[in-house]
């Protein structure tokens, strides 16, 4: 779209909204405010609150605690051996993020310029768009043994899974794009005596960058947030990531509320920290990957 | 010193019938101004795109100065091309857009640096190059396209509809411009246009082509004047040549829908040792070649019809008369002076000396 | 898709370069690998007595035949399909409503978007754990010192228990929905609406035969993927109930899980597994079908 927009000078000037005086709908806005102060922050509320008191504290489970116990976290710290969970799922998430913007994009570009040029790359497309309707739950069981086999149950294999596993979705979100980029820049970049890769990477890549935007934010929000993936193949302990550690843990914690509480906020802050800086990005992101 | 040749070169696309291109033969010259044109879908980019490699030739050769070039990748046949939409990359700044194709081929950066500064200096994109294309106006981004293809040195520009894009005003400009690059550079140049007007003032010789088939090659010149067919007598001009469908008779050319002429002593002899006494013909007429002053309806008395203006448009020097006589509508070009309000009935003398002929069935000129 | 494909010739007569399959074979055959085949053997394991190691021998439809009889099994399918529907329903009627307010002239629009999607961000799990606890301590207590009888136990441990789930899937599930919703709103012209207030359209009408019309593409987008979603539901019932009490909640995808790897049903479970494809393929189609036809009609 970026690009579309750069090489027509005909673009239209986005429609500016009528500069009419906005009256704010006080009433509507209240409602909406309250609305998400209570049922969209409350629980956030209570995980926070238990998460710093200690278990004297815990009658009335709403009030703000009389003293600050930090050293539930330092505790939950220890005992789900978050640094290395955290590592894990960083790790898993980095690389699959990464590998899955280059490779797939790589893909989705080449299958979705040439399908209707050529059967094989029209064949191909086809079958990612049907694998789309193939989840992971219908295919987990002889998968389970198979990763097995490779000896991939560990983290190494797991990210490999995610980055070849989201390739149907990311092949659907890129070829939108891909079809808005003018094919006369490779045509171009090919007359300037450009190679195939050097096309790619020169001229193309750096124009899917709003895609690459949503298909990364998309990709670390199922990698970090993934429950399934994680509990059917990895079984080393050490092998964990921080979703799967949490259920591993939840007996562990038993009635240790505030302790369990500590580290369920360990494994929401990073997201909610991302999400605060890149909010926008994110929305804008989620949106394009699911309307054209 | 460049010499291309076309040779009987066709287009073929799979799962359709027809050739996109048939049978298209030309020799361009050294430095020679080449434009090819013709309606939307008549093969004149087809033709191009196979010039430079983006496309297959089905058949016939390609050869450049004595070789065949046929299967040589785009980037081996030493050709830089405009694109219509400029094709610049939207990440790249000016500078890099421009040096883009002597970086991919590995050449020095002060030589680049060199050859991109002369470029913008020729094109006055000097204090542009830092700039990435969306930040440009329309004629930057042309002119920034056309550096691109400066820069490279090539052997042969392909221009494909470069100008499409620009409003009226600025596209005479870069008309202009493009007329003084080629000038300045001495290079073979092709240009594509669908545009007549552009292909008149700027080519050394037209390609004008229908359907696939090259219609007529020639100088504007010839193309203007002596037209080898009704297509192209009715496609370069404008307003378009008037058409007549019409008989000849007695000396006379009548329609018998409002239009009865006298056809000059000279023309008629040919027409009728052609053979076409009291048959049908088409006859063409330039609206410049219809009068309405005193002295052409005095020196053309037998070639005078009174017409009803409908519509009149002033065009500054010139007015165009939509008239009609009888059941026959036409066009005049008359001198703005000669003011006629639509709803009046005017004399008109059509100079039949500069009336073209085509045959009905070929639409082939009569001559 | 399918006019480009008509208009444009098949092929434009250019050799593709070798690089460019390999810029797509190597990775399809990775998913080949490791998404297709499991997938064909997981389809041929159901036709087997495949206990997950060992000898095997080909059962036929046997593995099909039990599942229908096997009331777990069937159970879970009741379960899923009531869930599915529920939480489909409810998720989109409030989303669509939580959108059409957001969309109104409110003021601190942005921030309040951002907070209405914020639970998208988080796990499915650890919001399941809050809700658990929310369900399991504080609601009850609450209940109790207010001598509220129906609150002062655990819904979770009760025949309701699906109803603890649907609303943290609620809860969760409405953030993406509104956005699409709110994303589908603010791409309709304004103008439609001031025509349509000098035509003396009412706030109803506006919205019955303007603004659904209009976002009935973001519908059904939201449609397809809300059923996808939840006819999969898992993370949330792992943490809440683990399938319980007894097996009430136990959904197809749990069910698959803890019987298929825990228990001794793996031919059992390969078999679940293909109806369970075979019927988010069926009910994705027919939506898309229907949308996509109620849509053409609608615009």
């Amino acid at each position: 779209m970026q690009a579309n927009a750069d090489l027509n000078n005909n673009t239209p000037a986005p429609r500016k909204s009528k500069k009419r005086k906005k009256k704010v709908n006080w009433t509507l806005t209240s409602v909406m405010m309250v609305l998400a102060i209570f049922a969209i922050l409350g629980p956030l509320y209570i995980t926070i609150v238990i998460a710093l008191k200690d278990p004297s504290q815990m009658s009335n489970v709403l009030s703000l605690p009389k003293q600050i116990h930090w050293e539930n976290f330092k505790n939950a710290w220890q005992m789900t051996n978050f640094p290395k969970m955290f590592l894990n799922t960083l790790f898993i998430t980095v690389v699959n993020v990464i590998f899955t913007i280059f490779t797939n994009s790589m893909a989705a570009y080449v299958i979705t310029r040439y399908r209707l040029k050529n059967k094989f790359f029209n064949m191909m497309y086809y079958y990612f768009i049907s694998a789309m309707f193939i989840p992971f739950n219908v295919i987990m069981l002889p998968l389970v043994k198979e990763v097995s086999a490779f000896h991939m149950d560990n983290i190494i294999g797991i990210t490999f899974l995610y980055i070849v596993f989201g390739l149907p979705q990311n092949i659907f979100l890129y070829s939108g794009f891909v079809k808005e980029i003018p094919t006369a820049l490779e045509e171009a970049a090919e007359m300037d005596g450009a190679k195939p890769m050097q096309i790619f990477f020169k001229v193309i890549f750096p124009l899917m960058k709003p895609m690459h935007a949503t298909v990364a934010i998309l990709s670390f929000m199922w990698t970090w947030n993934d429950f399934l993936m994680p509990l059917v193949l990895l079984s080393n302990p050490d092998q964990q990531t921080l979703q799967l550690a949490q259920y591993v843990f939840q007996g562990q914690f038993s009635t240790q509320y505030n302790l369990a509480f500590a580290s369920y906020v360990l494994v929401l802050l990073p997201v909610l920290i991302m999400y605060v800086f890149f909010q926008k990005y994110i929305i804008a992101g989620v949106t394009s990957g699911s309307v054209k | 010193m460049v010499e291309i040749n076309l040779k009987h070169i066709y287009k073929e696309y799979d799962g359709n019938d027809s050739y996109s291109v048939s049978d298209f033969n030309l020799d361009i010259k050294d430095k020679e101004f080449i434009v090819f044109v013709g309606p939307s879908g008549c093969g004149k980019s087809t033709t191009l795109r196979m010039i430079a490699g983006l496309e297959d030739i089905s058949k016939g050769d390609l050869v450049m100065d004595g070789k065949v070039i046929n299967d040589l990748a785009p980037k081996d046949r030493d050709i830089a091309m405009v694109f219509q939409n400029y094709a610049l990359y939207p990440n790249m700044t000016v500078f890099d857009n421009m040096g883009f194709g002597l970086s991919i081929k590995k050449m020095p950066k002060d030589e680049i640096k060199k050859r991109v500064d002369n470029a913008a200096e020729i094109l006055g994109l000097t204090d542009f190059l830092q700039r990435k294309p969306a930040a440009l106006s329309g004629g930057q981004r042309q002119r920034v396209a056309l550096g691109r293809a400066i820069v490279r040195d090539a052997k042969l520009f392909l221009l494909d509809e470069p100008l499409s894009n620009l409003d009226a005003k600025l596209r005479v400009d870069m008309r202009t411009q493009i007329a003084q690059l080629h000038q300045r550079l001495q290079t073979n140049m092709i240009y594509v246009t669908h545009d007549q007007v552009e292909a008149m003032t700027m080519a050394d010789r037209i390609v004008i082509m229908n359907d696939g088939k090259i219609q007529q090659v020639g100088t504007p010149d010839e193309l203007y004047n002596k037209p080898t067919n009704k297509f192209v007598a009715g496609f370069m001009g404008s307003p378009s040549m008037n058409f007549f469908d019409a008989e000849l008779k007695n000396g006379r050319v009548s329609n018998g829908r409002g239009l009865d002429v006298a056809v000059p002593e000279g023309r008629l002899k040919v027409l009728r040792e052609k053979g076409y006494d009291g048959k049908k013909l088409t006859v063409g007429i330039r609206p410049e070649d219809i009068h309405t002053e005193q002295v052409a309806l005095e020196a053309m008395p037998d070639a005078v019809v009174s017409a009803k203006v409908e519509v009149s448009e002033f065009l500054g020097t010139d007015s165009m008369l939509y008239s009609r006589t009888g059941e026959t509508e036409f066009v005049a070009q008359v001198n703005a002076r000669d003011y006629h309000k639509p709803g009046e009935e005017v004399e008109m003398a059509f100079e039949m000396s500069k009336a073209h002929f085509f045959d009905d069935e070929t639409e082939l000129t009569i001559e | 898709m399918q006019e480009t494909i008509k208009r444009k010739p098949k092929r434009k007569g250019k050799k593709i370069p070798f690089a460019y399959y390999m810029m797509v074979v190597p990775i399809g055959i990775l998913f080949f690998i490791f998404h297709t085949i499991p997938f064909l053997r997981g389809v041929f394991y159901s036709f087997t007595d495949w206990s997950g190691y060992g000898t095997w021998k080909f059962v036929g439809l046997k593995n099909y035949l039990y599942m229908f009889g096997n009331s777990n099994i069937t159970h879970a399918y009741w379960f899923t399909f009531k869930f599915a529907l529920f939480a489909t329903i409810l998720v989109n009627a409030i989303a669509l409503a939580i959108a059409v307010g957001l969309n109104g002239k409110i003021k601190y629009q942005n921030f309040l978007k951002a907070i209405y999607f914020l639970p998208y961000m988080l796990g499915s799990l650890i919001v399941g754990f809050v809700f658990k606890f929310i369900f399991g301590n504080m609601l009850p207590s609450l209940g109790r010192a207010l001598h509220w009888g129906f609150m002062s136990s655990n819904i979770l441990g009760t025949t309701h228990a699906w109803v603890g789930i649907l609303i943290m899937t609620i809860w969760q599930g409405l953030a993406f929905n509104t956005l699409i919703y709110l994303a589908g709103l603010q791409s309709v012209d304004p103008e439609i609406y001031e025509a349509a207030a000098l035509d003396g359209v009412n706030p109803w009408q506006k919205f019955m035969r303007l603004t659904f019309p209009l976002i009935a593409p973001f519908f059904t987008i939201n449609l397809v993927l809300s059923v996808k979603g939840y006819l999969m539901v898992f993370d949330q019932i792992m943490a809440m109930t683990n399938g319980g009490p007894g097996n009430s909640t136990t959904s197809i995808s749990v069910e698959i899980y803890t019987q298929g790897f825990q228990g001794s049903q793996f031919a059992v479970q390969s078999a679940n597994a293909v109806v369970l494809f075979i019927v988010v393929l069926t009910i994705s189609l027919i939506q898309l079908r229907v949308l996509n036809k109620r849509e053409e009609r609608l615009g």
